[in-house]
């Protein structure tokens, strides 16, 4: 709570001044992207969509040291498709293209569909990609809580070649990542799961209203046999300093008949591995409480969705 | 009632919408002029502080600097046109001091060549502030007498007003209901940032200053006297605007004044440009209030007292703080006819971004304080709300107290059962309540109402003067002269509907001029819901006088006498014998150019003061839905029926009312400032939530014509009252879905919670 | 700041442009190709009042660097009109009252043209979604929809992006 408090005086302790961009460079492959990041260090940074970069928002501190863009909009990171036993996303993949896509329609990766449906305005998802979701960080990426229930595996590309993140171990704090300077995160993979599966996101917006960001968001799967659930993960948003799972309450519900109340119990648990703060968008107390109703919901909504 | 021929009552097509759709309609961001220098503004980073000394001197040596104008020299305009009535007032209206008084007070600003210029100036400028304590909650500064925000202390008006005897009253009372209210400090959020201008100085001593600004002349005025220029000096010019809603009524905060300083220093134009960011932090709000209201009521449902007290929070400069306290008392003692009313107010200065007029001025305040007291009075009395108001509203004929005026319209029945009727009020009212307490439900429905009155303009209060020229031409066209400022709600249509009703010549045959204090006359400016009457009151006037000039030599032209004489689409005929006729055109042609011995045109004037400041009335029937789990409220229509006397053009009406019913909705649940020891926490859009299209319920305005007798065409108001009491009747709505009765403003879904739980 | 050269394909020309690395796409249209048109309202995406299409797709034009469109193709709202003719969702912008203080307007009408352009037949409920990339403070939006709906019956599938 202190936390919190605090992080929203010192973001506005001056007039917000942005970034200066110095230079923009367009690598032609990847290599070169990773050789220009090496070169920079952490003077440069990577823009694909830009849409988290470039807004020049009121209380958004300047970050005086990174003044090198690298675009990687143009390497080819932008395909979508289902192989083997897994869907490969390319980082550069668009919210809208995910929202769009036919893969992310039924039960098991609803949650996906869900969640770029409710990322923001059509104009911004045009741009943002899923990557850039990812980089950014923010505790209240919506992206972040589908492909942690599904427990995607994340590829960056370095100088020392590729390398596979889970994406539980991927988010590190606010707005940091498990990345290293000169590392482009280039594919998300989804393994694929049961059709037994079902998957949901929920938002809680600030004000009510359709576009905005969270004040908790969540997702949920559930893969159940005959009212069984084999197994579970809850995913929370904008409730400690990185999206996580709550495991506690998905151990509630693995191997446990489902019912209202057992959804309840997990719901409940979920609110108390929380760490919310108070801040500009809402209070801890109330994001605490609305994590036992999204869950609830969400999970109801996963269950809806098995089999389908 | 009066029937239209060709223009009024019409909803024909905005004047300026080919050029808003096209891109080519220039804004004041769009005004770009040659030899142009860019400047930008120091703001200052403490609530409350004396400026010790500002070092400038590295900053200008910098190449590309200008100019430096900084708070020690350069005015800041506080007060409004009030105060140009005296000469003593108006020197006050002038404050030149080293104080700031809230965070983004505008400390100094520089011109250079470009912008990079610009900040890299800034960054090398010293200012060293000496910090004084500061106050952010209006109670605490009226008990403060160490603390000194203004000279003149933290009280910047206070008023009692009593009608009839309060304690009488509230002896009378079978039930007294007494809560207080607080209210948001609303931002205008117009689309355009309040903050760009233009300034050029010239060298034969001319000011002219392109800026937004509602109030053209009185802008003239402020800038004349800031910097000590004669008026026929000074020229302002107002280009298209992006929206105002009371933001623009005057001068920005550091901008005009600081502009024209720079231009009168370098000789060149200078513009400055806020960003959102500086609109969100350092121009005016809406006034937050704390209300405390005690209402009487005898068991029938008759209101036998109001006793009220509101504390009003003006922030670290005031404008519009007598105003607005004024707009709370006639349209809080105007609406109903309690006979015993005592009405007190404060408005206070802290060290927050200063307040103004903002859409509805006090009366959205005052409207949830008094319409959430009657729907409690209802309740407690089980009576319909509806039936509570009727019984108590001040009807046609009656005298308004504060103003001291006959209602000679009135269409507040109607707007109430119109409402009623198309909203479906007394099934859902019933059926709704029935569905609540018989099922656990976790999304609850209610319905709830409100109304409102609102004052037209501003005659009985301020200096309202209203001027306009018609101009007949040599082919029979009109060209329409006047200030009116058109914010974007249609003004300027609707006056060249007027004037082409009046004159009887085609309403494509009407160009309105350039709004332009060097060109026109004295106009008071758009604000108060003013234009369509007082601005169509001197366009009729103009109109009729240039008609009767047409009719002069018409009947010499025709022989025949004037009263048998009619026009009508540009043609000018004998009633009896309409084959006795003679187009506009011809007969203009004529007596301007081929009649050597006449050769004049044609040319209408009128300039004065509307008779009356009447009010229109309206009712909002809003129905809601509340997640009961979450406290999300979910608005899912309006029904807002109002009077406007006479819908000049229905479509502009029926804008205004849809508009105002959203803003209202942003007021009620979504909007406010949020201020953490004196920094604004919320200066983005992102943060400070308006709605989109998606959020906004289905609206069904419903226009109600009561016929005003002092109106053009029987025209009132209508661009503030529409916003009024949405946030009253959503209240309303919500107790009437959950049984929780919020206080404060914006309502937002914690608080819901909290009442649910409390329950 | 490093300068750089870019070539861009504006309402039907191309245009060879030095551009600063930093500045943004609406900084690039407004002040260098003068199509003050497109308007900037908040510079942090949330308003839409700088929405053009780039490439068929509607955009932010304060949310991208202009060197980032090297090559693109980009519609402005002053390019939409063809010859003389308004474009049918400019004249149903203007014949619905779809417009107040009209700083909204061409960002919302190149929101919709787009679209339309994307989905020929969008319904009201598409629509609103649509809108809701542009903020507006006037018309409360029922207006713009109407608009909206009606230029996609008038244009019958027929866009220009």
């Amino acid at each position: 709570m202190k936390k919190g408090k605090l992080r929203v005086n010192e973001r506005r302790k001056t007039m917000s001044v942005y970034f200066q961009i110095e230079e923009y460079h367009r690598p032609r492959d990847l290599a070169q992207a990773v050789d220009i990041l090496s070169g920079f260090g952490n003077r440069a940074r990577v823009i694909a969509g830009g849409t988290d970069i470039l807004p020049r928002r009121a209380g958004v501190k300047k970050i005086d040291n990174i003044n090198h863009l690298v675009d990687i909009s143009r390497l080819g990171l932008d395909y979508l498709k289902r192989e083997g036993d897994h869907i490969f996303m390319g980082a550069g993949t668009t919210i809208n293209t995910i929202g769009a896509s036919p893969l992310f329609l039924s039960g098991p990766y609803g949650a996906l569909s869900d969640a770029a449906g409710a990322h923001s305005t059509s104009t911004i998802r045009n741009r943002a990609t899923v990557g850039g979701n990812l980089c950014n960080a923010s505790p209240c990426a919506d992206l972040a809580l589908p492909l942690l229930v599904l427990d995607a595996i994340l590829v960056a590309a370095g100088p020392e070649g590729k390398r596979h993140i889970p994406i539980e171990n991927f988010f590190k704090g606010v707005n940091y990542t498990a990345l290293n300077n000169e590392e482009v995160l280039v594919e998300i993979r989804i393994p694929l799961c049961s059709e037994k599966t079902g998957s949901s996101f929920l938002k809680l917006r600030r004000h009510q209203t359709a576009i905005d960001m969270a004040v908790v968001n969540v997702a949920t799967s559930l893969n159940c046999r005959e009212n069984r659930c084999e197994a579970a993960g809850i995913a929370l948003g904008s409730v400690a300093p990185v999206p996580f799972r709550a495991k506690k309450a998905e151990s509630m519900l693995a191997g446990a008949k489902l019912s209202k109340g057992i959804i309840e119990k997990a719901a409940v648990a979920a609110a108390g591995e929380a760490r919310p703060i108070d801040d500009v968008r809402s209070t801890s107390a109330y994001r605490k409480k609305m994590i036992a109703v999204l869950v609830r919901r969400s999970l109801e909504s996963s269950m809806r969705r098995c089999g389908q | 009632m009066f029937e239209s021929h060709i223009a009024v009552g019409k909803s024909l097509e905005r004047i300026d919408g080919v050029e808003k759709v096209t891109g080519s309609a220039k804004y004041a961001t769009d005004i770009r002029l040659e030899n142009m220098l860019h400047a930008k503004l120091i703001r200052s980073p403490h609530a409350h502080a004396k400026v010790k000394r500002i070092d400038t001197s590295s900053a200008e040596k910098l190449p590309g600097v200008r100019a430096v104008a900084t708070i020690l020299e350069v005015p800041k305009v506080i007060e409004y046109w009030f105060s140009l009535r005296t000469e003593k007032k108006k020197k006050q209206m002038f404050l030149r001091d080293n104080v700031v008084r809230f965070m983004g007070d505008p400390v100094l600003a520089i011109a250079a060549d470009d912008q990079q210029t610009v900040d890299k100036a800034l960054s090398l400028v010293k200012v060293e502030y000496e910090p004084l304590p500061a106050i952010y909650d209006p109670f605490m500064a009226m008990e403060e007498t160490d603390v000194k925000i203004h000279s003149r202390g933290n009280i910047a008006f206070k008023v009692n007003k009593d009608y009839g005897d309060i304690q009488e009253g509230l002896k009378k009372a079978d039930i007294i209901i007494e809560n207080t209210y607080r209210t948001s400090k609303q931002k205008h959020a117009a689309l355009e940032p309040f903050g760009t201008c233009v300034a050029l100085y010239q060298s034969n001593g001319k000011l002219t200053v392109y800026s937004s600004t509602q109030l053209p002349h009185w802008s003239r005025h402020y800038l004349a006297g800031a910097l000590d220029l004669p008026l026929n000096r000074v020229r302002v010019i107002k280009p298209h605007t992006g929206g105002s809603f009371g933001g623009r009524c005057g001068l920005i905060h550091g901008l005009e004044v600081m502009c024209s300083w720079l231009s009168r220093q370098t000789g060149r134009p200078v513009r400055m440009s806020f960003t959102r960011e500086e609109d969100f932090i350092g121009t005016e709000t809406r006034h937050p209030m704390t209300i405390r209201m005690k209402t009487g009521a005898t068991r029938d449902g008759i209101l036998t007292a109001t006793d009220v007290d509101i504390v009003s929070d003006v922030g670290g400069y005031g404008t519009h703080y007598i105003g607005v306290i004024a707009d709370c008392l006639s349209t809080g003692v105007g609406l109903y006819k309690t006979p015993n009313y005592s009405f007190s107010a404060r408005a206070v200065f802290t060290n927050k971004s200063p307040c103004g007029a903002l859409r509805g001025y006090g009366n959205p305040q005052m409207n949830f304080a008094q319409e959430s007291q009657m729907d409690i009075i209802a309740e407690k009395l089980r009576m319909d709300p509806l039936e509570l108001r009727l019984k108590n509203y001040r009807e046609l004929g009656e005298i308004d107290p504060v103003l001291n005026e006959k209602i000679l319209s009135n269409g507040l029945r109607e707007c109430l059962e119109k409402g009623a009727e198309l909203s479906g009020w007394e099934k859902k009212r019933h059926q709704w309540k029935r569905y609540q307490r018989s099922v656990k439900a976790t999304r609850n429905r209610g319905i709830g109402l409100s109304i409102m009155l609102h004052g037209t303009g501003a005659g009985k209060a301020l200096p309202d003067p209203a001027s306009a020229t018609v101009m007949i031409n040599a082919d029979g066209s009109v060209n329409l002269i006047t200030a009116a400022a058109d914010e974007g709600q249609g003004n300027r249509t609707v006056l060249a509907q007027i004037a082409s009703e009046t004159l009887g010549i085609e309403f494509e045959k009407i160009s309105v001029s350039e709004t332009d204090t060097e060109t026109t006359p004295i106009d008071c400016g758009t604000h108060g819901s003013r234009q369509a009457y007082s601005g169509g009151l001197a366009v009729q006037a103009a109109a009729t006088e240039a008609r009767n000039q047409i009719f002069a030599y018409a009947v010499k032209e025709l022989g025949a006498a004037e009263d048998q004489l009619r026009i009508k689409d540009g043609v000018i005929f004998e009633i009896n014998n309409p084959d006795n006729k003679i187009l506009i055109s011809d007969l203009m042609r004529k007596t301007q150019i081929e009649d050597m011995n006449v050769c004049e045109q044609v040319i209408g004037s009128a300039a004065g003061v509307a008779p009356a400041m009447p009010g229109y009335y309206g009712a909002v029937f809003a129905e809601v839905e509340v997640d009961t789990e979450t406290g999300e409220v979910k608005v899912l229509k309006l029904t807002n029926a109002f009077d406007v006397g006479r819908a000049i053009n229905p479509d502009l009406v029926k804008g205004q009312i849809i508009g105002g019913g959203v803003m209202g909705i942003g007021f009620a649940l979504t909007e406010g400032l949020l201020i953490e020891d004196g920094r604004i926490l919320n200066s983005n859009f992102s943060d400070y939530r308006l709605l989109r299209a998606c959020d906004v319920p289905e609206i069904v305005p419903i226009i109600v014509e009561s016929d005003e007798p002092t109106g053009p065409f029987g025209a009132k108001g209508i661009g503030e009252g529409c916003m009024v009491n949405v946030a009253s009747a959503i209240s309303n709505a919500i107790y009437h879905a959950t049984g929780v009765r919020l206080t404060d403003l914006c309502m937002t879904p914690e608080a819901i919670l909290k009442g649910l739980e409390e329950r | 700041m490093k300068k750089m050269d870019i070539k861009i394909h504006v309402n039907g020309d191309w245009y060879e442009l030095a551009v600063n690395s930093g500045d943004r796409l609406v900084d690039v249209l407004r002040d260098q190709l003068d199509l003050t048109g497109t308007k900037e309202g908040c510079g942090e995406g949330e308003c839409g009042a700088c929405t053009v299409n780039l490439d068929g797709k509607a955009v932010l034009s304060c949310l991208i660097l202009a060197v980032q469109v090297d090559g693109c193709t980009i519609l402005t709202i002053e390019g939409l009109q063809r010859g003389s003719e308004l474009h049918p969702l400019q004249k149903a912008f203007t014949s619905e009252s779809a417009i107040q203080c009209g700083y909204c307007t061409p960002g919302m009408i190149m929101s919709a043209n787009a679209l339309i352009y994307n989905e020929p037949e969008p319904d009201e409920d598409t629509i609103r979604k649509n809108l809701s990339n542009n903020l507006c403070r006037c018309t409360g939006y029922d207006r713009p929809v109407k608009a909206v709906l009606k230029a996609a019956k008038d244009m019958k599938g027929d866009t220009n992006v």
